[in-house]
């Protein structure tokens, strides 16, 4: 079904730009049909985004997009003044992505790394690609970082990604088109590097993540093994919903009353590329980050919408009342896909937990290259030993070890009556000031990682493990677990680690873990309990990861905005706020990373019209200018004494953000240069953009121009939790505030800075 | 010099093709001084053509003389006839005569309904007069106010041809009559506009002469106008609503929804010298004047007999010309009184500007703004429809108008026309389902309700 779908679409976007092209086109299509009247507009573009950051340019984005809005106006049908049926159908296609190989972009078949990574190895990713054989660069041993080397120059025989290729299941190439490795800047700012035989100069905490679509082992979790057409055409999760069709919805006036339901776009708020009251529908800022304008990448809902417009009300006029009930199956913001040219880096570290999951929490099992064993080592090895033997549902395999660890679960709220959303939105001037109150009872869209269960060695809980959780053990290599007498399991790296192969835990849910620790006489954890700091427990290494889950909550979220004119400097003068009480969010201070907090929002916008006689005599130039702020009333955390690295949450307390914009306007408003810059103060970080648009007439425009990003590159260290024991130490030491996995939040928009473009559209309109 | 003979040397020089050399407002005003009293050489029914151009140079300013006069030329001369308002605006004018007065920054005070001075009273080179025939331009008569169906909005140049411009085959051809003659079209914009007057309202004694007797939704309001686009694509859905306050003194508020925003934004619009949209029109040219008084100083200039379109034979407007930008149309000659437009601020683009009011309807039917090196840039030419005339009521229905009431004799709005005579261009607006309808203030509410720019696209 969704590949007809898929097909159609496609077939439809050729044959409306054959048509388009081929034939003189009216302005918009207006005919009486259907007893009402058919209105039908739109626009063909195709947008060129090419990545120009960071020394390497390539074809990053190539989108050809139609997009069709029919709509039927009726007239006086029963109680209805005027009723409509309204779409907006998009189809698009993303050449750049799906021919990724082709153009030399990244995407579709693609063996390169993304602007945020490198190729995935043992040199950029240790711990990734070859599990515990960074181990072996403390006693000289040089472990696998290259896949040349094959099963014979693995330390270990099991744990890592690489694992797959050295047990003989896959090619080399494999690696290199499903792979990446992010986040590898070491506290000292600089690439990581872990060179074989020696180590790595400097602790880091790379991650691999997957640039392809494979399916990962996470229940629920979006946008991360999609089809690659499906990526392409932008139909991922985030916009699957009755793919092409944007919007549908129906439209009707009875006197005061406006009614509204379908799949739509509800917009509140004052606010320029904030969202502070404007939180009905989710955002997917996976597309192409912030610059494209909201409405379309906003999310579209099935929302019924009733707006009662009530006239004066004592000393306020204007006044409208407005219900929305979103009936929908909430939809968190989107990130992309991992694949996609603007994924955010929490998307393509999503990939990363899940990816865990996939490949490290199952059980490890032998592959090809050791089936020699059965024949030296019958006494200890097994058929059963070897991946696949337990038919072609066997989940193991040779990267895993075989505890628990990784993202499994997205809990996005199942649709039901319960769990729809809604608020009302309340309207009125009071004199010269507009003001708009709202009420919002709905899900924070942004992912919350939680915690819901770590693995605690049991040499850490002591005698009381056995009470504790459940008993696993974490598998570094197989063949040690089978024969500990194998030669490699007593000597080197193997020696170092007990040579038994594994190490025994305990999965233990956090809270209860820290507490059986402390209990148990673990220093670190009681002073973790004393001072309700669980980072002091985590910090010391000593757990060996855990597994995760994506949280939602339902928050309450009470807005005022107002806006007002002042005549003498003729500005307009915007104010927006919002208050959300119990907003999840996380913390690393935390057992289980989770949180609450109120927060507060805040905006205060000033727009102005204003001549540069010198720059143009015809035209104003119009600025804006934007302060914003997030404010956690409940902030716990910062930034340890005497140093970049934080605790506690990914954000500060406060987090400003100041914009800027101007619009022109010259050739009688046919030639339009846009620009704006963005600075972000807590992570010092920038964006500018310039875009100019030539609307030649009616139908054909060109817009050309470019985004930029800077900046963040301080700043980026927060400490990793249970992840801690994922650290590779480096000859400088080991150190517990890694850019992975929060320190990326600090970087702010920064994170984003090898991504800037130049990008040229030519559109047609009709 | 004697200043009649320094007039006639400058007149003559005016007469001269612009291009030789850069026109004033002193070359305006010899024009003007020249022809005060200029007798017409031609009787009503003639149709002036190219050989007869000069017969008409005395009514029509010598800026703009040469684009009404050229070969292929047919104005009709045709005496507009009783084109004086309604009764009841003519009786609140009798009712309140010498009561409204002038304060020292210019405001109007003390004035209720009607007209609000007579200008037979006023001296030329007066200020005070000036400001007084300003008002009497803001109060003029138009019923509730106008409402337009489908304005366009087209982006002309001169010279070249439009027959292959979309607008010549959309929906069936339907404008192709409209749009003959010359000039290039580059770009076109449709669009609904309403506004509707609150107070000051002559035919509403009975509440005060106010909507609603001045309470809620009217309240300290001189009326709320909408303006909407719904081609081309790009600026569809866009929609803007502007609140004039009674209080002459008071900013202009005013909201814009943006499509792409999806939401009403507060907009300021009180840089009213800023071009409308792209086109040659600031946001104060549209009416002729559509500012704020209060943001200029006045000056009465005059009378002067004129041709202008004061009465429309046609449904519409029909264009021709070499550029397409004149009127084909009847032309009546028209006592006008002239006043002159100095803007305070300094960053104005425009140092003066002269609009020619009638003496009778109240109604503008030409213009003219200088630069600020006092070089001649935009002309601006008006017609005018006659609401109890049958071709008027024959469109009213058209172009999703509503029809307005017998008796009502408001000189309706058809068209405005502006020509940059120094970039070569010009933007013609022609209005069609046009109309000065009656408002029921439960419908107007729902159309000039800031919430109501939300249910957009």
């Amino acid at each position: 079904m969704k590949r007809s779908i898929r097909a159609l679409s496609l077939g439809a976007c050729a044959l409306s730009s054959a048509l388009l092209v081929s034939t003189p086109a009216d302005a918009r299509i207006v005919v009486n049909a259907l007893g009402g009247e058919v209105e039908i507009n739109g626009f063909l573009s195709s947008e060129a985004r090419a990545r120009v950051g960071s020394g390497e340019a390539y074809l990053n984005q190539w989108i050809q997009r139609l997009q069709i809005e029919p709509n039927i106006n009726y007239k006086d049908v029963g109680v209805f003044q005027t009723l409509s049926f309204n779409a907006v159908i998009r189809p698009e296609f993303d050449a750049a992505y799906y021919y990724g190989d082709t153009f030399g972009s990244r995407g579709r078949g693609s063996n390169k790394p993304s602007y945020l990574g490198y190729d995935f190895s043992g040199r950029t990713d240790p711990v990734g690609f070859g599990g515990f054989d960074f181990v072996g660069a403390f006693v000289g041993q040089s472990g696998v970082t290259t896949l040349n080397s094959g099963a014979a120059g693995a330390v270990f025989s099991t744990g890592g990604v690489g694992k797959i290729v050295t047990n003989g299941l896959q090619a080399p190439s494999w690696i290199d088109q499903n792979f990446q490795s992010i986040l590898s800047r070491t506290p000292g700012g600089n690439k990581f590097d872990f060179v074989p035989g020696k180590g790595a100069a400097e602790s880091g905490f790379p991650l691999f993540a997957v640039t392809s679509q494979m399916p990962l082992n996470c229940s629920g979790c979006q946008n991360l093994d999609n089809d690659p057409l499906d990526v392409a055409m932008n139909n991922t999760d985030s916009n699957s919903n009755i793919y092409p069709f944007r919007e549908l919805y129906v439209d009707a006036t009875a006197g005061d009353w406006w009614f509204r339901v379908g799949k739509q776009q509800i917009v509140w708020g004052k606010t320029d590329f904030f969202r502070l009251q404007d939180i009905v529908n989710p955002v997917d800022f996976g597309q192409h980050f912030f610059f494209d304008s909201f409405e379309d990448i906003r999310i579209p809902q099935w929302i019924a919408s009733i707006q009662y417009k009530a006239g004066d009300i004592g000393p306020t006029t204007d006044n409208a009342l407005q219900f929305v009930w979103n009936f929908d199956r909430f939809q968190p913001v989107g990130l992309g896909n991992p694949s996609q040219g603007w994924a955010h880096p929490f998307a393509m570290q999503k990939s990363t937990f899940a990816g865990f999951n996939q490949f490290f929490s199952v059980e490890p099992c032998l592959g090809p290259n050791y089936l020699n064993l059965l024949q030296s080592d019958p006494t200890h090895f097994a058929p059963s030993d070897f991946c696949g033997s337990a038919g072609p549902n066997d989940p193991r395999s040779p990267s895993g070890f075989g505890q628990p660890v990784g993202l499994s679960a997205e809990n996005r709220p199942d649709w039901k009556i319960e769990h729809t959303q809604g608020g009302l939105r309340w309207e009125f001037r009071l004199g010269e000031v507009h003001f708009a109150l709202s009420n919002y009872s709905g899900y924070g869209d942004i992912p919350v990682f939680r915690f819901h269960s770590i693995n605690i060695p049991n040499g850490v809980l002591g005698a009381s493990a056995a009470n504790v959780g459940t008993q696993d053990n974490l598998i570094y290599d197989l063949v040690c677990v089978k024969n500990p007498a194998s030669p490699q399991c007593n000597r080197g790296a193997a020696a170092l680690l007990g040579g038994t192969g594994q190490i025994p835990v305990r999965v233990v849910e956090p809270g209860e873990g820290l507490k059986a620790a402390a209990a148990a006489g673990f220093v670190p954890a009681q002073q973790a309990l004393a001072a309700n700091d669980a980072s002091l427990f985590y910090n010391t290494g000593a757990i060996l990861g855990g597994q995760v889950d994506i949280q939602y909550k339902r928050r309450n979220t009470t807005g005022l905005s107002f806006d007002y004119f002042e005549g003498y400097t003729g500005t307009v003068l915007r104010v927006e706020s919002s208050w959300s009480l119990g907003e999840l969010v996380n913390n690393t201070r935390k057992a289980n990373w989770v949180d609450k907090s109120d927060v507060m929002r805040w905006s205060i916008g000033l727009d102005r019209p204003t001549w540069i006689k010198w720059l143009n005599k015809d035209r104003t130039f119009f600025l804006s200018m934007q302060l914003f702020d997030t404010w956690y009333l409940n902030h716990e955390g910062g930034t340890l004494p005497g140093s970049e690295t934080h605790t506690g949450y990914y954000v500060d307390e406060h987090n400003f953000i100041t914009t800027f914009f101007f619009i022109a306007n010259y050739m009688r408003d046919q030639l339009t240069p846009i620009g704006f810059v963005v600075w972000e103060e807590a992570s010092r970080s920038y964006v500018a953009g310039l875009s100019t648009e030539w609307k030649m007439d009616n139908h054909w425009s060109i817009k050309g121009g470019f985004n930029t990003i800077w900046g963040g590159t301080k700043n980026f260290r927060h400490d990793s939790g249970p992840f801690r024991s994922f650290v590779v130490p480096g000859a400088n030491g080991n150190n517990p505030f890694q850019e992975s996995v929060f320190g990326v939040a600090h970087e702010g928009i920064g994170a984003l800075r090898g991504n800037d473009e130049v990008f040229l559209q030519m559109k047609y309109q009709f | 010099m004697k200043k009649p003979m320094y007039y006639a040397l400058l007149a003559a020089f005016a007469a001269t093709p612009l291009a030789a050399s850069a026109f004033t407002p002193d070359d305006y005003l010899a024009w003007f001084k020249a022809n005060q009293e200029a007798k017409p050489q031609f009787v009503d029914g003639d149709t002036i053509t190219f050989d007869k151009g000069n017969l008409i140079r005395p009514f029509i300013p010598a800026e703009f003389a040469d684009e009404v006069i050229f070969q292929g030329m047919d104005v009709k001369i045709k005496d507009a006839g009783d084109i004086t308002p309604s009764d009841a605006y003519k009786a609140a004018t009798e009712k309140f005569k010498g009561t409204a007065t002038i304060a020292a920054d210019g405001a109007l005070e003390n004035y209720t309904a009607g007209r609000p001075f007579d200008p037979a009273t006023f001296k030329p080179g007066s200020k005070e007069d000036g400001w007084k025939m300003v008002w009497n331009w803001n109060f003029r008569w138009q019923n509730a106010g106008l409402r337009v169906g489908e304005v366009h909005w087209v982006w002309v140049r001169k010279g070249g041809d439009h027959t292959n411009n979309e607008i010549m085959s959309d929906a069936g051809g339907k404008y192709k009559q409209f749009y003959q003659g010359g000039g290039s079209f580059e770009r076109v914009l449709t669009g609904p506009y309403q506004r509707v007057m609150f107070s000051h309202r002559s035919e509403l004694a009975a509440t005060n002469y106010k909507v609603n007797n001045g309470e809620g939704f009217a309240k300290g309001t001189e009326f709320r106008e909408y303006t909407g686009f719904t081609a081309p694509f790009d600026i569809a859905g866009t929609a803007f609503l502007i609140l004039r306050y009674d209080d002459p003194r008071k900013t202009d508020d005013s909201w814009a929804y943006i499509p792409s925003l999806r939401r009403v934004r507060r907009i300021s619009v009180e840089v009213k010298s800023d071009s409308l949209l792209g086109t040659d029109h600031t946001l104060e040219d549209f009416y002729c004047f559509n500012g704020r008084p209060l943001e200029h100083d006045w000056e009465y200039v005059g009378t002067v007999n004129m041709l202008a379109v004061a009465r429309s034979r046609n449904t519409h407007t029909v264009y021709y010309g070499p550029n397409g930008w004149i009127p084909l149309d009847d032309w009546a000659l028209r006592k006008m009184d002239v006043i002159k437009q100095i803007p305070k601020r300094a960053n104005h683009p425009y140092s003066q500007k002269f609009l020619h009011i009638d003496r009778d309807s109240g109604e503008c039917y030409y213009a003219n703004s200088f630069d600020k090196a006092n070089n001649l840039w935009k002309v601006w030419q008006l017609t005018k429809a006659f609401t109890d005339d049958p071709q008027f009521k024959a469109q009213a229905t058209d172009f999703d108008g509503e029809p307005t009431p017998a008796g009502l004799r408001v000189s309706s709005f058809q068209s405005i026309n502006v020509i940059d005579l120094q970039n070569s261009r010009g933007t013609l607006v022609p209005c069609r389902g046009i109309g000065n309808p009656n408002t029921d203030l439960n419908v107007v509410k729902k159309i000039l309700d800031v919430n109501y720019l939300t249910e957009g696209r």
